[in-house]
């Protein structure tokens, strides 16, 4: 299968075959391939604020179809990018106040 | 507590590019629904592309416009076909309106001189395109109207006569009577006599 070779469960192809076609590619060309959001309008053919809320309504129906195609008992992976993010200010800001959280 | 909630998905959703607030990335690393929702757009964020094959190089055969486009070229060329015969049937017949046309005041340039030879003032003018009837009547370059209606008719009918009943009777009668009566008598009177002189002269020889 090619998409596995690339790195994409079967959660994700799920969720990414749940999503229209102008929300997939505005999802694939903002979060795979980092496309910057002037680059995404002139992707989508749409305006600023358009692709803006095309972006953001892709990226809610597909965490909505990644958890229920995931399920509510697996165990999620924070290996990514986000969540290296997430960690790190955690951290930071449990270590300068010193409470635990 | 649903306030960091709130913030942390909208921050999410907007791309994660914005600095994220200590209190709310507290609340996102302790909560397993926020946790969640990282790990579903961290898998967008893993996709390696570099990965991915080249695409065939082979053109892909498209199997559903090979009608359509064989019946687009066909119409397209019946219509271009049938404009170029148009145009041209349209020309040739310009062509041949515009020829008849001079062909038809070409007859009528023609026609308008004969009648206007007949009266006495203008057959000075068209007189001119008959000199054949001039010289049988030498002395009349001056005088314009009486004199020449009278000479036109006169010459044509007397050459026609003379030409016609002199050619055709002499070949006739010369050629039937000498050629026949030589090859017969020649031929029926040179065998006969040849076996009748010898068939008796070794008959008389013993005797």
């Amino acid at each position: 299968m090619v998409l596995s070779r690339l790195g994409i469960d079967a959660a994700c192809e799920v969720a990414l075959g749940a999503l229209s076609t102008i929300e997939r590619a505005a999802l694939v060309a903002v979060d795979t391939e980092g496309l910057a959001p002037l680059d995404l309008e002139v992707v989508l053919d749409r305006g600023a604020a358009a692709s803006r809320r095309i972006l953001a309504q892709a990226r809610r129906r597909y965490v909505d179809a990644f958890l229920a195609a995931r399920g509510t008992t697996g165990e999620p992976e924070f290996r990514g990018p986000i969540a290296n993010r997430v960690r790190e200010v955690a951290q930071v800001a449990l270590m300068g106040t010193g409470r635990p959280a | 507590m649903n306030d960091r909630h709130e913030r942390f998905i909208a921050w999410l959703e907007s791309g994660a590019v914005q600095p994220l607030a200590r209190d709310v990335a507290v609340h996102a690393w302790v909560c397993p629904i926020c946790m969640g929702q990282v790990a579903a757009l961290d898998s967008l964020r893993t996709i390696d592309l570099d990965r991915a094959p080249m695409p065939s190089w082979q053109p892909v055969a498209l199997r559903g416009t090979g009608g359509m486009r064989s019946a687009g070229q066909f119409a397209a060329t019946a219509i271009g076909v049938t404009a170029t015969m148009s145009l041209l049937a349209f020309g040739a017949g310009q062509l041949i309106a515009d020829r008849l046309e001079t062909t038809g005041q070409v007859l009528a340039a023609h026609g308008t001189p004969e009648p206007s030879a007949s009266p006495s003032s203008t057959a000075t003018a068209s007189a001119t395109p008959s000199p054949s009837a001039t010289p049988s009547a030498s002395p009349i370059p001056s005088p314009a109207a009486a004199v020449a209606p009278a000479i036109v008719v006169t010459p044509r009918p007397t050459v026609r006569a003379t030409r016609q009943p002199t050619p055709r009777p002499t070949p006739v009668a010369t050629a039937a009577p000498t050629v026949s009566p030589t090859p017969s008598a020649s031929l029926s009177a040179t065998p006969s006599p040849t076996p009748s002189a010898s068939a008796p002269s070794p008959s008389a020889s013993p005797s």
